[in-house]
């Protein structure tokens, strides 16, 4: 297979890095079998859908209003913990996925309303920084109040069938339909919908759209709504896989930046192609070689990506400058 | 500044000295009478990590410390001196640790530091314990911190947790009987997990098994599929793991739903410690694993730890070897100034070289030799919530200074 | 130059470094009767401060984001260890002061002169940045043979300036104090002379109007490749110093809590003013040496609303809101650097937008 002729290139171009960042008994792909690839894709599959949802919500954000939200993981955590307490007080599970969207998205107007509003006008890069300040204020104020050890949450339903010697764990295929499903509902709304005209509109151009009646202050309020509570959702829906800790939500910040950046802000479309280069070569390059140099790779990679197409992979037309 | 705090302490030292030798009370006496403790206190600087990613390991050692301290205090105190606990939190980062561990041993000048979690903010304190010349008292386990660059043993630093070696010498050989020699190896990708797996490695070889795989991930990664599927294709018969904290759970999680556990024998030290069972409860059950201690251990001095610790903190959950370590040492203190006569440094550290009681964990020697604790080591079975023992290793020494950290 | 000019320009000098004679004698003087814990305390607060100030020289007088300053913070600790222990070990520590500064501005350079060159949008080089020192911290902790992996580098010796036939050892954290200070009002000095010079007027062009400046003739890559050298360089002196005054050197050194740090004292001091970040610095270290004990979680969060009310309300810090302040009292002498472009508009009222 073509797939692992290009593993090979790339353990042999990796046997060249200096002995002490490899482990001494690095794993061997021998048996490398129909069964394992295929469940290595459904793990790359799941993965990239679970990462899309995070990073669509960062990138309806960012399109929107140019706002880049470091707190976006914090709101997925924000999720995963809505999940754990509600199912503490016996709460059923498939309502909690709900309950916890939308107190998320609530969370999220609220701030829009009282913090982030006020940075548009300034418009230089303090909402970055005061989202950053955002997300340790959240994320300390979680491990006051529930502590930094991790929470359990079970999954709704265990088990799952077993294919060519794999086992898919029912709650894992679910979560990626459901993350697919999701995330086409936000796409029929915005590419169908009159909301999603409007949307499309003040991201191409703010000032346009407002002249042409779009109240944007209103857009913007319900798009970052709509942001926070898709990263609530996904936070609620991977909580029975992931551990529940305050820190949780940094891994999910940082890959769906990546995405972001790898997608630029043209189509909402792009935001799907990101997720699918930095979750599919995470999960890849880990299934066939190493998760350090997974995550160090994507890295570079997104840093040489940025140097060559400033404006995204997926913008066809750029524009220069920044205003 | 170092002699201003060196005569201050030597002051202090022989003020405990003329009350000792005034005061009631000599040796074993101590701990029999209850009469309350008097005369200038001792301080104790306890370095915990109450936040941060270590910050169940440090609340436990904060809240056994505390507890023994006031076991200690009613029944008359150490050299008829109570203690006194200077809590610091060095959020398991070195820096951070070092900054907080100068504010112990320079502005509070405390008789006796202990504490640090991560084998990093370990390591960082030693070069300022040196210079304060303090005793340290590290109650984690982890590979051995008590030795000096240039070979000996530091004559002022203790190590109260079991080294790799220690835990796994008799450990490795049970499970490749059990459960097959060929192993898979998967860690976090920091020192702890590549020390812990060297050692193993070397007890797998010597025991007849091979190394399928040695894997690392780097530390707060939340997706283990890929790497689950691979040891699960892998033909392993074993897999060893050293995820820890957070990662460890997710690990194990994972792991569970994707049918590792039916496949190969999971085990491993550090991903199903006590300290972290709040994370993995039913996930974990049925697991093997070594461990310095148990709640389960039966002896009295376990027995009136245990009660106590769930009386005074309603804590319902397993209590692991942090927590029974910090209490002991509390313990061990009071035997060794007795036996010294003094707690000043040199005399104390002396007296406690060599030291042997009965702790929570059982029979128990400071080694003299390195300064490392020869503890039980026990084959534990995660089942109902408890850590049962299957298995009593017995005691077990670490073999001089091997695998010393110190460089 | 008629002498009248001359005493005036002397005055005006004097009058633009009133903050450094300040702080030196408030720092003499502190260092008279504090307590050797103290001393480290404020201490480490300076040498950190050096970080702060290469954050506000970049965002403050260059508008350019770097969200990972640490990066050249943790490079400049670990040449300095790695260098003290392997190569110079015992003889003096100039070597591994050189090295580091140099590394510093290298790695600076790296990064930022395809970015700037390419023309990366603000916000996608401040991740960049933060890419790359998780990169940076991600690789020392694997890198076991070389730095030590996770566990750092422990036991690193006190700097030695010694010149041949003049003994200048520092051998206690006492006698450091007066190194970082030393280090502190150097830097704050050069950066103030920096930002008042005709560059840091094309750096305020810059930060006001990056295409009106590139179409007045500036060399706008060029001059933010500078401020990025510039502030690299300091980034690893401030690790240089960190390290022996630490002990250790250690992958968290290139974390976003020193970054954070950085940042929170540059936006509560005040951006764009030098000495804002350079008092907060030690007013906030004093306090959190104090609150620490009380809640860690707590003194933090305190940190971050304090940070996000700051750079909401307060753009311009407590520095800028006292020189604001005081200029509506006073003369014209405490403004900042005017923009070569005279826009009349302290900072632009949109950014990214449009």
């Amino acid at each position: 297979m073509n797939f692992i002729g290009v593993v090979g290139q790339l353990r042999l171009l990796l046997s060249f890095v200096p002995d002490t960042l490899s482990p001494r008994h690095p794993v061997t792909l021998v048996d490398i079998n129909t069964g394992l690839l295929l469940k290595q894709l459904f793990n790359a599959v799941s993965a990239v859908s679970l990462l899309a949802l995070v990073a669509l919500g960062l990138f309806i954000v960012f399109g929107m209003m140019k706002v880049i939200n470091m707190a976006h993981g914090e709101f997925f955590m924000l999720g995963a913990y809505a999940m754990w307490q509600l199912l503490e007080r016996g709460v059923n599970f498939w309502v909690n996925l709900a309950l916890a969207a939308l107190a998320v998205g609530c969370f999220g107007i609220v701030l829009e309303r009282s913090i982030v509003r006020r940075l548009y006008a300034r418009g230089d890069l303090s909402t970055l920084l005061a989202t950053f300040g955002l997300s340790i204020l959240l994320q300390r104020g979680v491990a006051i109040a529930f502590g930094d050890r991790p929470q359990f949450v079970a999954s709704p339903i265990s088990g799952g069938p077993t294919i060519l010697g794999n086992t898919y764990p029912t709650y894992q295929v679910l979560v990626m339909l459901l993350a697919m499903a999701v995330i086409a509902a936000v796409l029929i709304l915005f590419l169908r919908t009159d909301f999603g005209l409007r949307a499309r509109a003040t991201i191409v151009n703010p000032r346009m759209a407002a002249a042409l009646g779009v109240d944007t202050a209103r857009m913007n309020a319900l798009s970052f709504a709509l942001g926070s509570a898709l990263a609530g959702f996904a936070g609620a829906l991977a909580a029975p896989l992931l551990s529940v800790v305050p820190t949780m939500g940094l891994d999910w910040v940082v890959r769906s930046f990546l995405v972001v950046i790898v997608a630029g802000v043209g189509s909402i479309w792009a935001a799907l192609g990101g997720a699918a280069i930095v979750g599919g070569w995470e999960t890849g390059f880990t299934a066939a070689y190493d998760a350090t140099y997974a995550q160090i790779t994507v890295l570079i990679i997104v840093w040489a990506l940025v140097l060559v197409r400033p404006r995204g992979l997926f913008t066809g037309r750029w524009r220069r400058g920044t205003r | 500044m170092n002699h201003l705090s060196r005569r201050r302490m030597l002051q202090l030292g022989a003020a405990g000295g003329a009350l000792l030798a005034s005061g009631p009370g000599r040796g074993r006496l101590a701990s029999a009478q209850s009469t309350p403790a008097a005369g200038p206190p001792i301080t104790v600087g306890l370095l915990a990590p109450v936040t941060g990613v270590f910050a169940d390991f440090g609340d436990l050692m904060t809240k056994a410390t505390n507890l023994a301290v006031e076991k200690v205090n009613a029944e008359g105190g150490i050299l008829g001196r109570p203690l006194t606990v200077i809590a610091e939190d060095d959020q398991g980062d070195p820096a951070i640790a070092t900054e907080r561990a100068r504010k112990l041993l320079v502005q509070d000048n405390v008789d006796i530091l202990m504490g640090t979690v991560s084998s990093a903010t370990t390591l960082a304190v030693l070069p300022l314990v040196d210079q304060a010349q303090k005793v340290f008292f590290y109650p984690l386990d982890g590979e051995d911190k008590t030795c000096l660059p240039g070979g000996g043993t530091n004559p002022l630093v203790f190590g109260l947790g079991d080294t790799p070696q220690q835990r796994l010498v008799r450990f490795v050989p049970a499970i490749v009987e059990q459960a097959g020699g060929d192993w898979y190896f998967i860690g976090n990708d920091y020192v702890f997990p590549r020390s812990v797996n060297a050692v193993a490695i070397q007890f797998l070889q010597e025991a007849g098994g091979t190394v399928v795989a040695e894997e690392y991930v780097p530390l707060g990664t939340g997706d283990y599929r890929p790497v689950i599927d691979k040891i699960a294709n892998s033909g392993a018969s074993v897999v060893f793991s050293t995820t820890v904290g957070a990662d460890g759970v997710a690990f194990t999680k994972q792991a569970r739903e994707g049918g590792l556990f039916d496949r190969m024998t999971v085990t491993g030290v550090a991903t199903f410690a006590p300290e972290v069972y709040g994370g993995l409860q039913g996930f974990a059950g049925g697991v093997l694993t070594a461990d310095r201690y148990s709640d389960q251990i039966d002896n009295p001095v376990n027995a009136e730890f245990v009660a106590a610790f769930r009386e005074a903190y309603d804590y319902d959950l397993p209590i692991g070897g942090t927590a029974a370590a910090c209490y002991g040492a509390v313990l061990l203190w009071r035997e060794a100034a007795n036996a010294a006569g003094s707690f000043d440094p040199m005399p104390f550290a002396e007296a406690c070289a060599g030291l042997a009681m009965t702790l929570p964990q059982g029979d128990v020697e400071i080694d003299p030799e390195n300064h490392l604790l020869k503890q039980p080591i026990y084959l534990l079975r995660i089942e109902n919530d408890d850590y049962v023992i299957d298995e009593d290793f017995g005691q077990i020494a670490h073999p001089g200074h091997e695998g010393c950290s110190v460089v | 130059m008629t002498p009248h000019a001359g005493v005036s320009r002397v005055l005006s000098a004097f009058w633009a470094a009133r903050w450094a004679v300040l702080l030196l004698v408030g720092l003499a003087l502190y260092g008279r009767f504090s307590d050797p814990f103290g001393l480290f305390i404020v201490s480490s607060a300076l040498v950190l401060a050096l970080l702060a100030l290469s954050v506000d020289l970049q965002w403050g007088y260059a508008g350019i984001l770097n969200l990972g300053p640490a990066a050249s913070l943790g490079l400049g600790a670990y040449t300095y260890a790695l260098v003290q222990r392997k190569v110079t070990a015992g003889s003096p520590t100039w070597l591994a002061f050189g090295l580091a500064i140099l590394l510093g501005v290298a790695l600076a350079v790296i990064v930022a002169f395809p970015a700037f060159k390419a023309r990366t949008l603000p916000v996608y080089y401040a991740l960049i940045t933060l890419a790359v020192a998780l990169i940076l911290q991600r690789w020392t902790a694997v890198s076991y043979d070389l730095t030590g992996g996770s566990n750092g580098i422990t036991g690193i010796r006190l700097p030695d300036f010694s010149l041949p036939g003049l003994d200048l050892k520092v051998t206690t954290t006492e006698q450091f104090f007066p190194l970082a200070a030393g280090a502190a009002i150097a830097v704050y000095l050069g950066l103030l002379w920096l930002t008042r010079s005709r560059f840091g007027r094309v750096m305020a062009a810059i930060r006001d109007d990056e295409e009106k400046a590139a179409t007045l003739g500036y060399d706008v890559s060029a001059v933010k490749l500078a401020v990025a050298a510039v502030a690299g360089g300091i980034g690893a002196l401030a690790g240089a110093l960190y390290a022996p005054l630490a002990g250790t050197a250690h992958p968290s050194l290139f974390g976003i809590a020193f970054s954070i740090q950085a940042f929170v004292w540059v936006a509560v001091g005040g951006q764009g003013t030098l000495i804002g970040p350079l008092l907060a610095a030690i007013a906030l270290k004093l306090l959190e040496n104090r609150l620490r004990d009380v809640s860690a979680d707590g003194y933090v969060m305190a940190l971050a609303a304090l940070f996000m009310l700051a750079v909401i309300f307060l753009p311009r810090g407590i520095a800028g809101l006292f020189s604001d302040i005081a200029r509506e009292a006073k003369s014209r002498l405490a403004r900042p650097a005017p923009s070569v472009l005279s826009t009349g508009r302290e900072r632009p009222s949109e950014g990214l937008h449009g």
